[in-house]
């Protein structure tokens, strides 16, 4: 084995030893805040795993520096709450860490406050060394074909924003009074949604999925949810996990056409491992059916998931009334290239395919691992910058020239003990219905349950 | 006044801990101290005791040794934080990766052909005063110019 990072560990170490002198390691604490002249306050903007992981490296790599997690909404850890899938319990597990960082006397969550709206991004420069910002992306954007605006349409964003809770998705309450879904894109989020839509329901009642959306699952007549990419199965973005969570979804069986995947095996035999087993396991269900009992349970499963490839979206089709979807009007791709930068382009064929919904999204992507780096690398850099003086040397206020700006504005900041009682309010009220927590979803209820 | 003595000399606190020794190993008989060296994200050694049985993700836990991010999910399988890589001759003589452990492995950053994730790998003989590698993650993607 190769000796790896031996070139590094000195510049690494480097933040920590220079801010803290030789000199001022014998004094006491109060000298030292006097002694050594900079507490660096650092602001960072959004709690999700970003936020956390930067907060948390600061703390840990700067003896004194203070960090101000601030937070549009009530409650923290943005997408590994409001996006990690509600049958995904252990990978909400990172709670704990980031729970552990916000007990940290350095470090203060700020919850309910908008940067943008209730305080500047200009005005928190003034006030701490550093802002970082880890807000994620907000954009909605749209799908950009005719028929978008069709009831039935959904951002697969929303839908999940609000099977999870999320405030502002809590209206969505879709119509799921249709045989057949469609979700356009072939990522991990295509995959949860799919999943949640096929799931039985005794299981989702296990989890922390809210009860809005139990009530709507258990009245929802999707049989069929068709996956659809623009580009073929050696292209698509989801992961082996979720697809054997797929695989191995009960009561639903896999459509996967044959033609798609026949020799396959023979183009991957060069690819990466995780592309190899994805592969394979893709080939081997399509192609060789598990064969006796198993197989007839799943003949006769009531639903059924299948994978549509190289096809485009150009049209949603409304229904005769015009009331809502009825299909999709797919163009028909082939590839240019091959591999990960292989190039899907029209054929000039079309496809209609019946459908009663029709999911589409552009999502955040990566796992908790990638966020995790690239947090700490932000962290990191921040540090390097603090040490090399490329920020502002001199004294800043932090977050008391913030507080009296928040309070003249009518904002009332939510703190991490605020967020603990409703986290213990959440679990107990889960606790009567069997599951982990019920999630709040009102906001205003939330600020009144801990005194605002 | 006795908690004021240090921990060696408060029998009640001796037992505890040796509880807790003989929780950890499946195996209550005798065995033999291992050890094993970690070469950690900075690439520094430190070498730890260890038993035969014993949890990778666990023992870096209860040495405390502050690898960044290590264990997010708590060891269930559900992240990739505690990726660890092994010696070839090393790796070939554990028993074959679980295919859960596999689908894990394949979202890890800087896999190689050697990898494992520490909570589903438990010490054996064939370990003991080898090597095991922390990859160097954060130092890895960034490079100062």
């Amino acid at each position: 084995m190769a000796p790896r990072g031996w070139g590094c560990w000195r510049w690494a170490a480097q933040p920590r030893a220079r801010l803290l002198s030789p000199a001022a390691a014998p004094l006491g604490f109060r000298q030292l805040l006097s002694t050594v002249e900079l507490v660096p306050h650092i602001c960072v903007v959004g709690s999700g795993p970003a936020g956390f992981y930067t907060a948390q490296h600061l703390l840990k790599h700067h003896p004194q520096a203070r960090v101000d997690i601030y937070e549009k909404q009530v409650v923290p850890f943005g997408l590994v709450r409001f996006g990690v899938a509600p049958d995904h319990p252990e990978v909400k597990n990172v709670i704990n860490t980031f729970t552990q960082t916000a007990h940290s006397t350095r470090c203060a969550f700020r919850g309910n406050v908008t940067v943008g709206r209730d305080v500047s991004v200009s005005e928190l420069r003034d006030a701490y060394h550093a802002v970082v910002l880890s807000y994620g992306a907000e954009d909605h954007r749209t799908l950009g074909i005719p028929g978008e605006e069709l009831p039935g349409v959904l951002s697969a964003r929303a839908f999940v924003g609000w099977y999870n809770g999320l405030p502002e998705n809590h209206k969505l309450t879709p119509n799921l009074n249709c045989d057949t879904a469609l979700i356009l894109g072939q990522g991990n989020v295509a995959l949860d949604v799919a999943r949640i839509l096929l799931t039985p329901i005794e299981l989702l009642e296990k989890t922390d999925i809210t009860a809005d959306a139990l009530r709507v699952l258990r009245q929802s007549q999707v049989k069929r949810v068709w996956i659809v990419g623009r580009r073929g199965p050696l292209q698509v973005a989801f992961t082996i996990k979720e697809l054997r969570e797929m695989i191995h979804l009960p009561r639903s069986q896999a459509l996967l056409d044959p033609a798609d995947f026949e020799g396959l095996e023979d183009l991957i035999k060069e690819a990466p491992r995780p592309r190899k087993r994805l592969t394979e396991l893709l080939v081997q269900t399509a192609l060789k059916p598990p064969k006796g009992e198993k197989a007839d349970g799943k003949a006769e499963a009531p639903r059924a998931w299948g994978l549509r490839f190289l096809r485009s979206p150009l049209k949603v089709l409304p229904s005769p009334d015009g009331g809502r979807v009825a299909g999709i009007r797919l163009a028909v791709m082939k590839l240019e290239g091959s591999g990960e930068n292989a190039q899907a382009v029209p054929t000039g064929a079309v496809e209609d395919v019946p459908c009663g919904l029709v999911w589409w999204f552009k999502s955040p992507s990566g796992v908790i691992a990638t966020t995790m780096n690239d947090g700490f690398l932000t962290g990191q850099v921040l540090l390097q910058d603090l040490e090399e003086g490329v920020l502002p040397i001199g004294p800043k206020p932090g977050y008391s020239s913030i507080e009296p700006l928040l309070k003249n504005r009518g904002v009332q900041p939510v703190s991490f003990e605020d967020w603990e009682k409703l986290d213990a309010e959440e679990v107990a009220q889960g606790q009567a219905a069997g599951k982990p927590r019920e999630k709040l979803v009102d906001p205003q209820q939330m600020l009144q349950l801990i005194g605002h | 006044m006795a908690w004021l003595l240090p921990a060696r000399l408060q029998p009640w606190r001796m037992f505890s801990t040796s509880r807790l020794l003989q929780d950890e190993v499946q195996d209550s008989g005798p065995q033999q101290q291992l050890t094993v060296n970690f070469i950690d994200h900075l690439g520094k050694k430190i070498t730890v005791p260890v038993k035969e049985g014993q949890n990778m993700l666990q023992l870096v836990q209860k040495h405390s040794l502050n690898f960044p991010g290590f264990g997010a999910c708590k060891g269930s399988l559900a992240c990739c934080t505690c990726h660890l890589i092994l010696d070839k001759e090393v790796f070939q003589k554990l028993d074959p990766v679980s295919e859960n452990e596999l689908d894990m492995l394949d979202l890890t950053c800087g896999v190689t052909a050697t990898s494992r994730l520490g909570c589903q790998l438990c010490m054996t003989k064939d370990m003991d005063k080898q090597n095991i590698w922390v990859p160097k993650g954060v130092t890895e993607s960034y490079t100062p110019q």
